[in-house]
């Protein structure tokens, strides 16, 4: 579902995607959406994988892991953003602190937000809502500069 | 503010963490082996770095601060590995493999519920001046072959096994495995219905019907029996890798030079083996890394390269699985055994004369040798033999000893390639059933047609220009007495090069049944080792033919 619509939502609306190679970081996203009460979501475990639940499911917001086997988040969001359908699906990258060449990377790629690990539910709800709910239109894409007030 | 990770993790949360560490952790291991082994590429690097990268990300979530440190400088050393596409110094990998050694302990901790160590100034210390060395200094590496085509290729084959691969729990898997098992014994209850059925000449349309359908059951059966059995099956060479490392250092801490060579062949063994192969390897390769190899000073005056070679390779033969370690060191002289055997009253001066060589050479696997404290060549060479051949009884297996003074030894181990399905003869002593397994016996002769001599006590059977022991079952497992002219056969079973006759009342034919007991709960009835039902439902003890067969060359042996 594109998140254009400019109809507001509710969060247990969306339906998320996350992508992360590593079970333990899945359970710690699942855990945290369903704490926020966003409880329509669908994983993957790489960017393959995530692109074909892409073809099967209207998604509102992606959130995705960087360094993954098989398809990197790199090569995920330069898919994405070139897909006439998919391209305008907020994208929230996880990363970890320190990994400032990985995020300007990914900012330059058209991501919308990024969250450092370890975070808190608060501030993944937080995230969210600003990339789907609050604006009429999709959040603008991130700016190099706008990277330390992040 | 509120953490998902607070205080209290969530025991899902920490049970995936557990077994996601330990995955990649072992994962890591396999990558610095094939580096060391020379396989070093980009494949490898970003494994590892993408291994502790994940690490990293979970264990900051689950507060252990100490792994999140040591994974961020790791992920700083790799990163700078790759950068300068260099590849890294011995000295590089022992610090990984250090790095590995305090993650096996956390994971261990954290199962538990212990305390983990917290004092990782040393290892962070050691990881830190290695990312200086190779920031200053990458003279001494070689240039990673950056092949991002076979990269890419070979990472997609990878992926396609992933996805193709799910986790299961093993308690689950044993549990199909145990039902799949009814299933066989089902299937040979049915037949023993058509084989009534036809005595009784029932023949009918019906009874060919039943025959059709027990066919068609025993097919899908073995199918079921065998992809699960398939199931539980990993490959050796899991076991052989870790013993890398083992003999790397071991060799390094005995200022010795010497190569492990693993095997070409990588045979499927059961899972419930791996712990008990794995003690029996750490003792045949440290006696051959202490004892066996000698050390370069030495091999140079025997005009031996100075580095030494132990092979460590395993076949699969039909149902049996053989082991070879073989090293290239000093071997073991008879003479000295026999000359220490008599010292210590093992065996008589007169027996010791009667002996071979090969009965000699196994006499280092009793028990009461390896009490022994001889300033030799063998010294050490007895310790944990007993042990070792206590683990491979436990496999139903055997071992084997070849040597030769100044060429090596050679440590055979053969086992049966799964303990839970069991093909054996059905025997019937006096009127209770046992099973001898398909692997061990080797022959049946009828008792009227047999020789039979009596010396000192005991019986022994003429069998192929040979004189080997005789028992009467009834006698050795104490079965009602005063039957023994209803027995009727000799059934010679063998192990290695041990044949010893069993008599018995009668025989069954030929069939598959499944072991109820393994390992774990061995069976208390002297001389067994587990129980099972045949075909038509009575149950059967599987008779323990190495223990047996031990029994029967023990007279020969100890009598003074």
């Amino acid at each position: 579902m594109q998140a254009n619509t400019g109809l507001p939502k509710q969060l247990c609306d969306l339906t998320v995607l996350f992508v992360d190679d590593s079970l333990t970081m899945r359970r710690i996203i699942r855990n945290s959406l369903e704490k926020i009460g966003i409880h329509k979501f669908l994983e993957a475990e790489h960017g393959a994988m995530a692109l074909e639940l892409l073809q099967k499911h209207k998604v509102d917001v992606i959130l995705t892991d960087w360094n993954m086997p098989v398809m990197n988040g790199e090569d995920f969001i330069k898919t994405v953003r070139r897909n006439p359908v998919l391209k305008d699906i907020p994208f929230l990258m996880i990363t970890t602190r320190g990994m400032r060449e990985d995020v300007l990377l990914a900012i330059s790629l058209g991501i919308n937000g990024y969250i450092a690990k370890p975070f808190t539910s608060n501030i993944l709800k937080e995230k969210i809502v600003k990339l789907t709910l609050s604006k009429k239109t999709a959040e603008p894409k991130l700016k190099p500069e706008m990277l330390n007030s992040n | 503010m509120e953490n998902l990770a607070a205080k209290q993790v969530p025991d899902e949360v920490l049970n995936d963490f557990i077994i996601e560490a330990n995955e990649l952790i072992d994962q890591v291991n396999n990558d610095l082996l094939e580096i060391e082994l020379g396989n070093y590429g980009e494949e490898q690097i970003n494994r590892i770095l993408r291994a502790f990268h994940t690490i990293k990300g979970t264990s900051s979530f689950l507060k252990i601060k100490e792994s999140t440190k040591i994974a961020h400088t790791i992920e700083d050393l790799i990163n700078e590995l790759r950068r300068l596409k260099i590849r890294p110094s011995p000295e590089v990998i022992d610090v990984l493999y250090n790095t590995i050694d305090w993650y096996r302990k956390l994971i261990i901790a954290l199962e538990s519920q212990n305390a983990y160590d917290k004092n990782i100034k040393n290892l962070l210390n050691d990881i830190q001046n290695s990312l200086c060395a190779v920031e200053n200094n990458s003279s001494y590496s070689v240039p990673v072959p950056s092949d991002r085509e076979d990269l890419e290729s070979s990472s997609l084959k990878l992926s396609k096994i992933t996805e193709n691969t799910i986790r299961i729990n093993v308690e689950n898997l044993d549990t199909l495995i145990s039902l799949a098992s009814e299933l066989v014994l089902e299937k040979n209850r049915l037949l023993s219905i058509i084989r009534s059925l036809n005595k009784k000449k029932n023949c009918n349309d019906e009874t060919s019907k039943l025959e059709n359908l027990y066919i068609t059951l025993g097919y899908i059966g073995n199918e079921v029996q065998e992809i699960l059995t398939q199931t539980r099956m990993v490959p050796i060479s899991q076991i052989f890798r870790k013993f890398y490392r083992f003999v790397r250092d071991l060799s390094r801490d005995k200022h010795k030079s010497i190569d492990l060579v693993f095997g070409k062949e990588d045979p499927r063994i059961d899972r419930s083996f791996c712990e008990i192969i794995n003690d029996l390897l750490v003792h045949l390769l440290r006696n051959a890394v202490d004892h066996g190899i000698e050390t370069p000073e030495i091999r140079r005056t025997k005009g031996k390269p100075e580095q030494g070679t132990i092979h460590l390779s395993a076949y699969q033969n039909g149902n049996q699985i053989t082991i070879e370690v073989q090293d290239d060191g000093m071997g073991i002289s008879p003479a000295i055994i026999l000359q220490n055997a008599i010292q210590k009253e093992i065996i008589s001066a007169t027996k010791a004369n009667q002996m071979t060589d090969k009965e000699i050479l196994n006499l280092i696997f009793k028990p009461d040798f390896t009490t022994l404290t001889v300033a030799s060549q063998i010294s050490g060479r007895g310790i944990g033999l007993d042990v070792v051949k206590t683990n491979i009884s436990k496999l139903n297996g055997t071992i084997d000893i070849d040597t030769k003074v100044d060429c090596g030894t050679k440590f055979i181990i053969s086992f049966p390639v799964t303990l839970k399905i069991l093909a054996g003869l059905a025997i019937k002593v006096v009127d209770e059933y046992f099973i001898i397994p398909a692997y061990a016996y080797y022959d049946i002769l009828k008792l009227s047609e047999c020789v039979i001599q009596e010396s000192s006590g005991q019986k022994k059977v003429h069998y192929k220009n040979s004189q080997i022991p005789l028992i009467s079952l009834a006698e050795l497992l104490n079965i009602s007495d005063g039957e023994l002219q209803k027995e009727k056969y000799v059934i010679v079973v063998a192990m290695a090069e041990k044949r010893i006759g069993l008599i018995v009342t009668e025989l069954f034919i030929h069939e598959e049944t499944v072991v109820k007991s393994t390992v774990a709960t061995k069976s208390k009835v002297p001389y067994t080792s587990g129980t099972t039902i045949r075909s038509n439902g009575q149950m059967a003890l599987i008779l323990d033919i190495n223990k047996i067969i031990d029994w029967g060359y023990r007279e020969e042996v100890a009598v003074i």
